[in-house]
């Protein structure tokens, strides 16, 4: 559903949105908060990519990759509601009850990794933690370009960057 | 073209392969040189590796972030979607808000929700940050090459500040491939650096903080993106990446091979730079706004300018070397010459033949052909590189 291009008539445009927010907005919401959006805000902002989705498919918009439209409008979003940058920075967070398996050797192994990463990734630019998490996310690099403001070549830059200190951190 | 540093593919272009983010072109470039690279196929393992676990981490770390409230659902959006899909009753201020929201759709000035999020007034000024650009949209592109955009031309006036800026910017070497723009506005000139990191824009600041007048922004405030637009994207070479390499292999050794390929990518790029950054020149100060410098602005202009002049020969110097070395390697076809469309054209025309007959990119036209091209391209730069006042 959500990479079908949304096109159709008025009356269907509400029912087609409710549909894709309650398949998208969770994962919206938590990829969100996951950046340090406080979960207020966060709130706010999914709830309004969704009402601009519905806004925009009202105007005739065609939305080929709606997942990616609410990602981008509420980043750009976020952008404008962020008083100073430093907000944004994310907790670190405690991966080791995510470590699963029968060998606790290979658990306590993966749960250090998962550890180093995050001090890792706490400590990148917000842009590159940014860039790197709608990597992971799945979007391409100009879809990020989109999503961030900034040229592809420089999306480029910051997830180079980002993959070389994570990397050093994991061979630390 | 392929980027390449000593021979062998940079992070940012195995990144860029692993993500399946580069043009066709460009990835049968890497594809090829990862097929006789070891060093590059280990150094992608790695990276496809770090990023494997990053995805892994992100998954754990969006599984533990709290989930979206369940009282989204009671509060009822689906009602407010249903209210939006009416026809407009504005009978309070939260409605007309909505019915603005609604209306409003892809370019809606994002001040109105900015405002709700900030819980402050509106701010029409943020209108240009904010407005959304869904994935999809046809972007505006930029100039491909020069780092300090086209701007209008440079008025005629004393102690012109353009010339001054730039020349400031020069001594640190950020008015080729960096992204410093020079903007004029009603307040004066602008200078915007965009996602320069900390030391440069130090760098920056410093070397601009003799010009008080010049305003400095440091910002990431486009929502455009590069145009990533293969050139001859899906063409099928009358003689692939492979056979072109195989040959020169043969000629030359793998090991050389390699190193001639670094070289020769830079060089072109750096050449491209310098020739766009003297193009720039030129269409910020004509003859008739030189005609108003005192002295020592013609001066600072000649200097600037015989700098870029300087580098962009020790660049062609190179080239010429490179392809003299490869020149017994084909024939050159005796075809018509392209017409001759200033150093510019040339630089572009030659970059071409760099990238397929050393960078690895496909193309229609045939080695013998782009050697030719090369050539021609080669000795017109030279004369008029010689020629440049």
């Amino acid at each position: 559903m959500a990479e079908r291009a949304l096109t159709g008539g008025r009356t269907d445009h509400a029912k087609r949105v409710a549909e894709l927010y309650c398949e998208l907005r969770d994962d919206l919401y938590r990829h969100l908060v996951a950046n340090g959006i406080r979960p207020q805000v966060s709130q706010e902002l999914t709830q309004e990519a969704f009402l601009r989705l519905h806004g925009a498919l009202l105007e005739g918009g065609e939305i080929a990759n709606p997942r990616g439209w609410v990602f981008t409008v509420a980043h750009n979003l976020a952008v404008n509601s962020r008083r100073r940058p430093e907000q944004d920075l994310p907790d670190h967070i405690d991966l080791a009850a995510t470590a699963e398996g029968d060998n606790p050797e290979a658990v306590l192994l993966r749960s250090e990794r998962m550890a180093r990463i995050d001090r890792a990734f706490v400590r990148l630019s917000r842009q590159q933690r940014l860039c790197l998490s709608l990597r992971a996310e799945g979007f391409q690099y100009k879809q990020i370009a989109v999503m961030t403001g900034l040229g592809v070549s420089t999306v480029g830059e910051f997830l180079q960057r980002a993959i070389v200190k994570l990397r050093e951190a994991l061979h630390d | 073209m392929i980027k390449m540093g000593g021979g062998h593919l940079d992070d940012g272009m195995l990144l860029g392969h692993l993500g399946g983010d580069l043009p066709s072109w460009r990835a049968a470039g890497v594809r090829q040189h990862l097929s006789g690279c070891e060093r590059c196929r280990a150094r992608a393992e790695e990276l496809r590796t770090a990023l494997q676990e990053f995805s892994t981490y992100w998954g754990a770390r969006k599984a533990i972030s709290p989930s979206a409230p369940a009282e989204w659902e009671e509060i009822g959006f689906e009602m407010e979607l249903r209210e939006l899909s009416q026809p407009a009753r504005h009978s309070n201020g939260r409605r007309l808000w909505l019915v603005g929201i609604a209306l409003a759709a892809a370019a809606a000035p994002l001040w109105i929700a900015g405002s709700r999020l900030r819980g402050s007034a509106p701010q029409p000024e943020r209108i240009a940050h904010a407005a959304p650009v869904p994935p999809g949209s046809v972007p505006p592109t930029r100039t491909a090459s020069p780092s300090i955009n086209r701007s209008e031309t440079a008025k005629a006036e004393p102690g012109n500040l353009q010339l001054q800026a730039i020349a400031a910017l020069h001594r640190i070497g950020a008015d080729v491939s960096e992204p410093v723009e020079l903007r004029s506005s009603a307040k004066g000139l602008e200078v915007v650096a965009t996602a320069v990191d900390a030391a440069r824009e130090r760098e920056i600041r410093d070397a601009l903080a003799p010009l008080p007048a010049v305003q400095l922004r440091f910002t990431h405030p486009e929502r455009q993106a590069l145009a990533l637009e293969p050139r001859d994207a899906d063409a099928a070479g009358l003689e692939g990446p492979s056979i072109i390499r195989a040959k020169l292999d043969e000629a030359l050794g793998s090991a050389a091979r390699e190193e001639m390929e670094g070289r020769a990518l830079e060089q072109s790029a750096r050449l491209l730079a310098r020739l766009h950054a003297i193009d720039d020149l030129g269409r910020r100060f004509p003859p008739e706004v030189r005609a108003g410098f005192s002295a020592e602005e013609s001066n600072l202009l000649e200097q600037v300018r015989a700098d870029h002049i300087a580098k962009a020969k020790e660049s062609m110097a190179d080239l010429q070397s490179i392809f003299e070395s490869i020149a017994g390697v084909w024939s050159t076809d005796s075809g018509v010459p392209a017409p001759d469309g200033g150093a510019l054209d040339n630089a572009r025309r030659l970059d071409e033949a760099v990238g397929v007959l050393l960078g690895g990119a496909p193309t229609r036209r045939s080695p013998a052909e782009l050697m030719n091209a090369a050539k021609t391209s080669l000795a017109r730069l030279h004369r008029e590189l010689e020629t440049m006042r």
